[in-house]
């Protein structure tokens, strides 16, 4: 396993594909943290007034970045494997696919690590200038990364359906964007149930706890329920296909 | 008929063949599977597992509360109102149960508040005419009871507002307390009525258990006996002599004022009518008590909310009975606009203490001079008082009693009063963030009312920290903005053409 998690973190770091990933990611994260904790913004009196110290609406910026950027980061993970039948391969190495699977999954995941452990370095100057806590960046940081490991998984079983990179993208992208559409429909129905049932299933909803600095255990088990869950759907498609194609 | 049989052979015999027992199987581990994975979550959504990483612990009941709760010794219950089908967030019934777990004496029954109209119509819910939607918390102890709209406390994050803490324990100090108090705003003289935008102090009141009414003085024969408190907002005329009147008969029987001044910017000449109050001063100087000419200008940068604004200022918290919350908690305590205070010198039976004062570079700005920069200002030197408190003990006729005795029948009436009225403003507390202009008008009022013993939590606040980078700060933060993702960039560039050449 450990064999093609370093094949695959190779295969990224060889190409433009993680550096491009993560400059964007680095631009958008540098972008949102002049806006909200540098530059001055209006005040009461048509004045300015300096900006806050807190960190949380920069990533809360940056998850509408994770949609457009993750599925590009994992869109190659399968389905480039299927189109140059390479997959083939990987079913002869005596690997089962889960193994192959949470391998490819891993190193998807370890790239969005890194930039997240190099965007640290925003929240930290703000405590170098401002001296604010940072304890809040415990919940705030670990669910992000959870959060973006759910997209990721998303993204990976997208990725397993097709053998086109792009429509692999496409699919990611749709699929993620289902989650903004769970957590708008939950805020529109007025009808009890409905709205909980809706709220419950959203990935988003769940995101307002560490946000607000509390580290909560249920979201904890959700996030890591859907991204269990889709890598299981991610094996099922692959042996599907392992099995029917023979 | 033969090509119908050779279907359904097919047919059984894909039902038979290993194609479908493969998806079956999996169809079946995929269901139960992920059925699992939804049972373990339904089972996780009964933990209780949560950790406050906030700065001021702003979604766990405080040591203060918590304390107050097990030291409660008559029965508290709480009644908690709730429509079918639809739970309270977690937060909030995590929030009820711990006051519940604190003491026995504190019981909760749950009652659906569609189920139980009757209920509903004795504790008066859904008086507010929003179409009933909300769900309630009703705090009963004895006869007295009092209800917290548990629906408009929910605040924007899951995690919610920092409120129910302190609308809980208002509430149960309420219900505890032996007296009502009662608190009169003055009107009919230009007085500061915008009632929407005095909705957060007239909220901080309720939560404390006052009661809220006007006074046209002109139109009574005296201040009414329940006036626990008059309260004056940044009155635009003067008060008439008879009303003055009044009001002295009221401080005299122990009345106290609450008051709050600010220079008449609506005037077009931007006047500030000090001359034009001799009324209203002198109810001021029997409490010893007088307010400056002119407009306060702060020179100290570590005096003000924002440089560029010097008569937006952040005057110093002097560390009182009132003022120990503030302090403590470091909340922000600001004023725009203001006017001085002053003792006045050889009043007898007063006791004058300053609540807040600026810096010694403080000026006083007179728009009525020729001039409009702050070269027209007086430099005053001193510190100047924006905030003050006066204790006036009255005289009492009973000369036969010992000096134990009268000391200990003393009458006091008390005054707190403010250069500023704006402070006060819904509007202006959220746009500054200056909590502490409630939090220092609701000790006041209850400094003045001799309520201080009510525990009565502040709600919390999310003040964050702001940044204000020096100019080599600025020119880092640039650098690194630009620099790290190019730098990354960079790197990928020389590997991929690196590459390309191998």
């Amino acid at each position: 396993m450990l064999a093609i998690y370093k094949r695959e973190l190779k295969a990224y770091f060889y190409s433009p594909v993680a550096y491009v990933f993560m400059g964007v990611m680095l631009s958008f994260f540098g972008l949102f943290f002049l806006l909200v904790n540098i530059f001055p913004r209006p005040n009461y009196y048509g004045g300015y007034e300096p900006a806050i110290a807190n960190f949380s609406p920069v990533l809360d910026s940056m998850l509408l970045v994770l949609l457009f950027v993750l599925p590009i980061l994992v869109m190659r993970l399968l389905a480039d494997e299927r189109k140059q039948k390479t997959d083939q391969l990987l079913h002869t190495v005596p690997l089962t696919t889960i193994e192959i699977v949470f391998a490819k999954y891993l190193s998807a995941v370890t790239i969005f690590a890194g930039v997240l452990v190099i965007s640290l370095v925003y929240p930290l100057t703000v405590y170098w200038i401002a001296g604010a806590s940072l304890k809040y960046l415990i919940p705030l940081y670990t669910g992000f990364f959870l959060l973006g490991s759910c997209f990721i998984a998303i993204c990976l079983f997208a990725s397993g359906l097709t053998e086109s990179q792009v429509v692999a993208a496409t699919l990611g992208f749709f699929f993620i964007l289902g989650m903004w559409l769970i957590q708008f429909l939950g805020d529109m129905i007025s009808q009890p149930f409905l709205k909980e049932l809706f709220y419950w299933f959203s990935l988003l909803k769940r995101f307002e706890d560490f946000r607000a600095g509390i580290l909560t255990l249920q979201p904890i088990i959700y996030y890591l329920s859907v991204i269990i869950g889709c890598l299981f759907l991610s094996i099922r498609t692959i042996d599907k296909r392992r099995w029917t194609e023979g | 008929m033969d090509r119908g049989v050779i279907k359904l052979k097919k047919i059984r015999k894909w039902f038979a063949g290993k194609a479908f027992t493969y998806y079956m199987t999996t169809s079946l581990m995929a269901v139960a599977f992920l059925g699992t994975l939804f049972l373990v979550n339904r089972a996780a959504d009964k933990l209780d597992a949560r950790w406050d990483f906030t700065q001021d612990q702003r979604y766990t009941i405080s040591e203060e509360t918590k304390t107050y709760i097990q030291s409660l010794d008559r029965d508290v219950k709480f009644i908690l109102f709730e429509r079918h089908l639809q739970e309270l967030p977690e937060y909030l019934r995590v929030g009820i149960d711990q006051y519940v777990a604190l003491n026995p004496k504190v019981s909760i029954v749950y009652k659906d508040i569609d189920l139980n109209p009757a209920l509903v119509s004795q504790y008066g819910l859904g008086s507010e005419g929003q179409g009933g939607n909300y769900e309630y918390l009703v705090v009963e102890a004895g006869s007295k009871y009092r209800s917290v709209n548990l629906t408009q406390i929910m605040g924007e994050f899951s995690a919610g507002s920092g409120q129910l803490e302190s609308k809980l324990t208002g509430a149960i100090s309420y219900v505890l307390r032996k007296d009502e108090q009662k608190i009169y705003f003055l009107e009919g003289h230009g007085e500061y009525s915008d009632e929407g935008n005095l909705e957060t102090i007239l909220q901080r009141l309720d939560d404390a258990g006052f009661f809220v009414d006007t006074l046209d003085i002109s139109t009574e024969e005296k201040v009414p006996e329940d006036a626990s408190i008059v309260a004056i907002l940044g009155p635009k005329n003067d008060i008439r002599e008879e009303e003055k009147d009044k009001l002295l008969a009221y401080t005299n029987k122990g009345g106290n004022f609450f008051i709050a001044l600010h220079p008449d910017f609506d005037d077009p000449n931007f006047r500030v009518r000090i001359d034009e109050m001799p009324n209203l001063l002198a109810l001021l100087g029997t409490y010893g008590v007088t307010f400056l000419d002119g407009v306060i200008l702060e020179a100290d940068a570590n005096y003000l909310l924002n440089p560029q604004l010097p008569f937006l200022i952040k005057p110093e918290v002097m560390q009182s009975e009132i003022t120990r919350s503030i302090v403590r908690e470091n909340l922000r305590f600001t004023l725009s606009g203001t006017r001085g205070l002053s003792q006045i010198e050889n009043v007898e039976d007063v006791f004058v203490g300053v609540v807040a004062q600026t810096s010694n570079r403080a000026t006083l700005w007179s728009p009525s001079a020729e001039a409009t920069d702050a070269a027209n200002a007086e430099p005053v030197n001193d510190p100047l008082a924006v905030a003050l408190v006066s204790t006036l003990t009255l005289k009492t006729d009973k000369s036969d009693e010992s000096s134990a005795e009268a000391s200990q029948n003393e009458k006091k009436s008390k005054l707190a009063i403010w250069g500023n009225t704006e402070a006060l403003a819904s509007e202006y507390i959220y746009e500054t963030a200056s909590y502490g202009n409630v939090e220092m008008f609701i000790k006041s009022v209850m400094w003045l009312s001799e309520t201080m013993e009510t525990n009565l939590i502040a709600p919390k606040t999310f003040t964050d920290e702001f940044v204000q980078p020096t100019s080599k700060q600025a020119i880092f933060v640039y650098l690194l903005v630009i620099i790290l993702p190019v730098l990354v960039m960079a790197v990928g560039v020389i590997v991929w053409k690196v590459r390309k050449r191998l």
